[in-house]
């Protein structure tokens, strides 16, 4: 049987790497360098953790899937996994990622998405964008683990409802506690709280670091009332707070992964830096039940 | 419903260094033929970025194709980029 090992949430603006050397007072802020002392924490929590292979559940940024043929819930099972897209590197410094999909695990979550009623789509040939090679460029640099992407649509609507989110997300876990080997899977999922690239309020954040939203979802997060996270989270209800909000789903998907059981590590970090981040994580004994 | 063929010529702009380049070179000969309003026809060939974000363009599309059209990303593009448009409300999206 299949155990999940840990479960994280990250963020992964694409300015946060070399934040540094992006901003003109070639200065970096400390709410950067807040984001990374957790990155910081989260790498040695996985590391800890002794994964055989990552899942890991992000959006693609209208790179490669487009509106002609947008897919809500894909699995990745090239050979292997690089990225980021030339463009992204120019413009934002960013690192590039390779390393090996776990085909094995990719197809068993793809042919167990049927079994249990998530018809995923899958590519064979795909290159991942930032909001993959961010994250794992900051816990996993050496690129050793196996990874099985799952790529999410929180961008171009219609969306499925966060209720879907979650759900998928509590399938792939129910996948990966059946697969009939003993892998030690963690699950690292990437979102927004309030985020606006691209339209009018993209810097409101350096005047209002924390809008309403945040602290109205940070809310339901610290009392772990998912119900009121789930009526909260449709594409419409999001997406009035930017078009990038309605990627708040992401996080949905990691909540339903860990089956609304509250993170012991969670902190939502609101600064001028950047627009809002979420960081979340769970421990094997807290995901397993047997937390102290 | 076109927004979907803005959309389109903004994603292959953004996304494609030689449509990029092609349509740099020539946006009538670009957009020819392409199912567009004389509005979004108008806002592509000026790229206005007020009149396509209000046409209901995607935003991401926009800011992204921006990039391309002004050399790059930069605090000093992003801050440029909404002071054109900070007064505007977001509009449906959905193609």
């Amino acid at each position: 049987m299949g155990r999940l090992v840990s479960l994280l949430g990250v963020p992964h603006d694409p300015t946060l790497p070399s934040a540094k050397k992006l901003r003109p007072d070639g200065v970096l802020p400390p709410g950067t360098q807040a984001v990374y002392d957790h990155y910081a924490v989260l790498r040695k929590e996985l590391d800890d953790s002794k994964p055989d292979v990552v899942v890991l559940v992000g959006s693609d940024h209208l790179n490669q899937w487009f509106m002609n043929n947008m897919p809500p819930f894909l699995i990745g099972k090239a050979p292997r996994l690089t990225g980021p897209f030339e463009d992204e590197i120019r413009s934002w410094r960013l690192d590039r990622y390779s390393a090996a999909i776990d085909g094995v695990l990719a197809r068993q979550i793809l042919v167990g998405g049927y079994e249990k009623g998530i018809d995923f789509a899958y590519s064979d040939e795909f290159i991942a964008d930032h909001a993959i090679t961010i994250p794992m460029n900051f816990l996993r640099p050496e690129g050793d683990l196996p990874l099985v992407p799952i790529f999410i649509n929180l961008l171009a609507p219609p969306l499925p409802p966060g209720r879907r989110y979650f759900r998928v997300g509590e399938l792939v876990r129910e996948i990966i506690e059946e697969i009939d080997d003993n892998k030690r899977v963690a699950v690292v999922f990437t979102g927004h709280f309030t985020n606006a690239v691209g339209s009018p309020m993209m810097l409101d954040c350096v005047e209002k670091p924390e809008s309403e939203l945040d602290t109205e979802l940070w809310g339901y997060i610290q009392a772990n009332d998912i119900e009121s996270i789930l009526k909260r989270s449709t594409w419409d209800q999001l997406y009035e707070w930017g078009n990038g909000t309605p990627g708040f789903l992401g996080f949905v998907f990691g909540f339903g992964v860990a089956r609304g059981v509250k993170p012991p590590y969670a902190s939502m970090i609101c600064t001028p830096a950047q627009p809002t981040c979420g960081i979340f994580f769970w421990d094997e004994a807290t995901l397993n039940g047997d937390a102290k | 419903m076109s927004k979907y063929a803005v959309d389109k010529v903004l994603w292959q702009v953004a996304r494609d260094v030689s449509l990029e380049q092609a349509f740099k070179n020539d946006r009538a000969a670009f957009l020819l033929g392409r199912d567009l309003t004389p509005t979004e026809h108008t806002a592509l060939m000026e790229f206005d970025i007020r009149a396509l974000f209000q046409g209901g363009a995607h935003p991401f599309m926009i800011y992204m194709s921006a990039q391309r059209m002004m050399g790059g990303w930069s605090y000093q593009f992003m801050t440029d980029y909404v002071a054109k448009i900070h007064d505007l409300k977001l509009v449906d999206i959905k193609t």
